[in-house]
């Protein structure tokens, strides 16, 4: 156990002080797509069942109104269901980004060791060298791991959205045909 | 001939002389003045020259004396140049004669001399041999010596050795003299790791070598290797410790004191360094400015949507407050109407957040723009001063960097904020939009179903 620590911590050294800032958006990123994994399998059911049982027993009201209110109770919906997509694509976005801060941080420090010591010192460039690629190794593994879901949660999201649109807009159809 | 014309001399001035000076006198007188003066003269002369060939023999004898002291000096050189071939003779067969007998020894004093010499050097930067002076003063007269080293040298010369080996592989501790940064003296209680590090109350220090001193680094390392150094100098005897080693030997931490802190490596970026952070500096006010402002509104938009009374100081307010201002209206010009207020109210909400999205894009280009300026400066010494020096080169291109750097660090955030800020305005403009509708039409049901508000 403590040796697994240990060879984390040791990759973390060696990637700089970005690595950190990877590692927090990281776990933001994941913690939002489970949050909202979480919710379209066990929250987003309950909701919509509320909403179809409240819409199936309604008769009684002005055509227009009812439509309003359907559209923004869908809207809402919508936004329950893509409100931290937005996020998460921002998160996406951030990781390469610090990755390539992290290249830029390692190259100073390549250029630094340059100063001081020259060509002749290979091995004092290599830390400034891993502290170049390391980060930009994790910024992207980071924003690619959470690519597929960011998309997949967005697709889900707005195929939720537009059945759930019709289901109600059923019922109102019925209600008008009554 | 040189004494016979100085008299002369003598008669003719007096003879010449005499008659002005005697111009009053008789001429009897005269004469026997001369004639007396003659004899006096003569005399005195007579004498001189008595006394010129006494002086004549004694330098005789003087040049006889020295001829002899010549002679016998000839005779003793003689004899010591015979003696002294003899002895070079001598000599020459003595050293034919070591050298035999020497054989393979010859060879092996001079690698003893070369060999303490090396390890004079090398032990001169070690720290295992700190704080042992005497073995490195040993080591330097050994390697100077001009006589031949003795066995106890000998063996001396290599247990100092095999000693170095063995101390580079403890940890010992031991009392020092340990200059501060600020160049204040003092001893302190010491810890050696091997021949690599030596730490005293928690921090790293550097040896200096030939002189049995450390000095405290200006720059110490981060605090949690700083951190093992404490918790190994408190540690009791024969107990395993985590130590942040320095295997080169103290060059990484000397490294350290020499890379710049964050405000001199901010600086390196000059002037598009200044006008990056001042424009991070000016986004980041105006999303504190922007978010504060949303968030006041998402508030009264929240306390709207919990009171059914429409209040005028939230944009959701004042459109809930359309269908109050007059009942009579048809569905569709309430619609229009409803546009027209959503239309209004949208550019409050999103003003300002098109600024920071285009200040977030602009820093990194900034950036790129300061790594051109500074490429531009490196090839420019590059012309002046060619490809020899790397360090003038690299001093060009980490200033290059600093501002790549500096762009990102100031867009990263930005870019975030930005998004943070334009959800909440989204959320905002959102519930309006598509909300505002429904709503309203909510709002339209409880009014009817509830005549007298009416």
């Amino acid at each position: 156990m403590f040796e697994q620590i240990y060879a984390i911590r040791q990759f973390f050294d060696a990637g700089g002080q970005v690595m950190w800032a990877i590692l927090f958006v990281s776990i933001a990123l994941w913690t939002l797509i489970i949050e909202r994994y979480w919710y379209h399998w066990r929250i987003y059911p309950q909701e919509f069942g509320q909403l179809r049982k409240r819409w199936e027993g309604r008769t009684d009201c002005d055509p227009w109104q009812a439509r309003k209110i359907q559209e923004q109770e869908i809207s809402h919906l919508r936004h329950q269901l893509l409100g931290s997509v937005f996020l998460i694509r921002t998160f996406i976005t951030l990781c390469p980004l610090l990755g390539l801060l992290g290249t830029v941080t390692g190259m100073i420090q390549v250029f630094d060791v340059l100063g001081f010591h020259g060509t002749g010192n290979p091995r004092a460039m290599a830390s400034g060298v891993s502290m170049a690629t390391i980060p930009t190794m994790s910024g992207l593994v980071v924003a690619l791991s959470g690519l597929y879901f960011s998309i997949d949660l967005q697709r889900r999201g707005t195929a939720k959205t537009r059945v759930a649109a019709d289901v109600l807009s059923q019922y109102l159809v019925k209600a008008e045909k009554k | 001939m040189k004494r016979g014309l100085t008299v002369f001399c003598v008669f003719f001035v007096v003879l010449y002389a005499a008659p002005s000076v005697m111009a009053a006198g008789s001429l009897q007188d005269f004469l026997k003045e001369v004639q007396r003066q003659a004899g006096t003269e003569r005399q005195i002369n007579a004498e001189r020259e008595r006394e010129f060939g006494a002086d004549l023999e004694a330098a005789r004898d003087q040049v006889r004396e020295a001829q002899q002291r010549l002679r016998q000096e000839q005779q003793r050189q003689s004899n010591l140049a015979a003696s002294f071939d003899a002895n070079e003779a001598d000599l020459t067969k003595l050293e034919a004669e070591l050298r035999e007998q020497q054989g393979g020894l010859g060879e092996v004093f001079g690698v003893v001399r070369q060999s303490a010499g090396d390890f004079h050097a090398q032990l001169m930067g070690s720290l295992a041999m700190a704080d042992r002076p005497e073995a490195l003063e040993f080591l330097a007269e050994l390697s100077g010596a001009r006589t031949l080293p003795g066995i106890e040298e000998l063996e001396r010369l290599w247990l100092v050795v095999l000693e170095d080996m063995v101390n580079a592989g403890e940890v010992a501790k031991f009392s020092g003299e340990v200059v501060s940064p600020d160049g204040h003296k003092q001893t302190k209680s010491i810890v050696r790791v091997g021949a690599f590090n030596a730490v005293a109350d928690g921090s790293y220090l550097a040896h200096v070598e030939g002189r049995n001193q450390f000095l405290e680094l200006p720059r110490q390392p981060a605090g949690r290797y700083l951190g093992f150094a404490r918790d190994l100098q408190d540690a009791p005897a024969g107990e395993v410790r985590p130590f942040a080693l320095d295997p080169s030997r103290g060059a990484i931490l000397s490294q350290l004191v020499q890379s710049p802190s964050l405000l001199e490596r901010v600086r390196q970026g000059r002037e598009i360094g200044m006008i990056i952070l001042a424009l991070g500096v000016f986004g980041i006010g105006l999303f504190a400015a922007r978010y504060t402002y949303l968030h006041l509104v998402n508030h009264r938009v929240k306390a709207q949507l919990r009171s059914g009374e429409p209040a005028q100081d939230n944009p959701l307010g004042r459109i809930l407050a359309l269908y109050d201002e007059d009942h009579q209206l048809a569905p569709e010009t309430l619609e229009v109407k409803l546009d027209e207020a959503v239309m209004r109210e949208i550019p409050r909400l999103e003003w300002g957040l098109t600024t920071i999205k285009i200040l977030a894009a602009v820093a990194p280009l900034l950036g790129l723009l300061g790594t051109v300026v500074g490429m531009i400066e490196t090839f420019q010494s590059i012309t002046l001063f060619g490809t020899g020096d790397p360090q003038l080169m690299a001093g060009g291109i980490s200033q290059a960097l600093v501002t790549t750097a500096l762009g990102l660090t100031v867009a990263i955030p930005l870019l975030f904020l930005h998004n943070v800020a334009s959800a909440k305005s989204r959320y905002l403009v959102n519930v309006m939009e598509e909300q505002g509708a429904g709503l309203l039409a909510r709002h339209m049901e409880k009014m009817r179903a509830d005549p007298e508000h009416v």
